[in-house]
């Protein structure tokens, strides 16, 4: 069993986690290294809490690093993605949102069983969505090369904020807006998150395949 | 490795004037740190040794990520060339990317330098701002 002196003498597992996702693979190894190297030296000198709050203001640093320095690096990159992204995200949504509907009018659902139109235009769409959000993800993580996470970063931040300029339309027309917002804010970040989700899976699987310590 | 290495703080040479025709550019105030702290850490730089000499003689605090991606930009321009070392335990099974300035990189130095020796040449900056 390992004892909490044991743990507090380790680096933050969170801030290591972050560092494998955000950092570019070939630094990965000795940056980590590089840190721990450091944080040991600290908990004999400083003591532990002195070492963990020191590894957490290189972690975020770090990663703060990463992100400007890829956008200075390659902002057309950036911005292909994101903009590529957001297309393809609603442009798949349009698409299966159309052949649902073409489906169950086909079918003459909605004369038949109207509750059952309702649930099957409505949830498995948002359900689809979500897929598509994860699915572009993953698309533009393995277009990224080595900066997988810090694009599909922008691209989540993106969708965020593309709802919330919606949003202020909506609230500036006026009427019943905040069951609405409530129900698309909720939907819009569970889209974000899974594209964030697609990146991530590739990272791992990236990592793996490097053979080198793996973020999960 | 570097001990005859030296800063040219004024003058135009032949060189600083071909470089400048070509149009090279002049490093970056951080860049510029890191390269001086490869040269004087010579055999020994590598990420923690090069954090650790910016921040004890600048004494701003430096983290190990503005160290990596300046020296990947300055891999990247042909200045920095690096290597593995052995892991060792202490780095958790680890190894160390050492680094090393390349003779382009010394030359990026130099032209900096004189570059700013030709700014502060004549000025009196403690007299005029203190």
């Amino acid at each position: 069993m390992t004892s909490q002196h044991e743990v507090l003498s380790q680096p933050p597992r969170t801030a290591v986690w972050l560092l494998l996702l955000f950092t570019p693979a070939e630094q990965t190894e000795s940056m980590l290294g590089d840190l721990l190297e450091e944080f040991s030296s600290l908990v004999m000198t400083s003591g532990a809490g002195f070492a963990r709050r020191w590894y957490w203001r290189q972690t975020l640093n770090t990663i703060q690093h990463a992100s400007v320095g890829a956008l200075r690096a390659a902002p057309l990159l950036m911005l292909v993605a994101v903009v590529g992204g957001l297309w393809s995200i609603g442009f798949a949504t349009t698409l299966s949102q159309h052949a649902t509907r073409t489906f169950l009018d086909a079918h003459g659902i909605y004369q038949s069983h109207p509750d059952a139109y309702l649930f099957w235009s409505k949830f498995p769409l948002r359900l689809g969505r979500l897929i598509i959000c994860a699915l572009v993800g993953c698309v533009v993580a393995i277009a990224a090369k080595r900066r997988e996470m810090q694009v599909v970063t922008a691209l989540s931040v993106a969708q965020l904020a593309m709802f919330f300029v919606a949003a202020v339309a909506v609230i500036a027309r006026g009427g019943e807006w905040f069951h609405w917002f409530v129900v698309m804010f909720k939907w819009n970040t569970l889209c974000s998150i899974a594209t964030a989700v697609g990146g991530l899976i590739v990272k791992v699987c990236r990592s793996r395949a490097r053979k080198g310590p793996s973020p999960a | 490795m570097y001990s005859n290495f030296t800063v040219i703080t004024g003058g135009g040479d032949l060189f600083y004037i071909v470089e400048v025709m070509f149009g090279r550019d002049y490093l970056g105030e951080f860049e510029h740190l890191v390269l001086l702290a490869l040269i004087r850490l010579s055999d020994e730089a590598y990420g923690v040794t090069v954090r650790q000499e910016i921040q004890t003689r600048t004494g701003r605090e430096v983290s190990i990520g503005a160290v990596y991606a300046t020296l990947e930009r300055l891999q990247n321009k042909g200045y920095v060339k690096s290597f593995l070392g052995e892991p060792t335990a202490e780095r958790g099974g680890r190894a160390k990317r050492f680094f090393r300035v390349t003779a382009k990189g010394i030359a990026a130095v130099n032209r900096t330098q004189q570059a700013l020796g030709r700014m502060t040449e004549g000025l009196e900056l403690v007299r005029s701002y203190s």
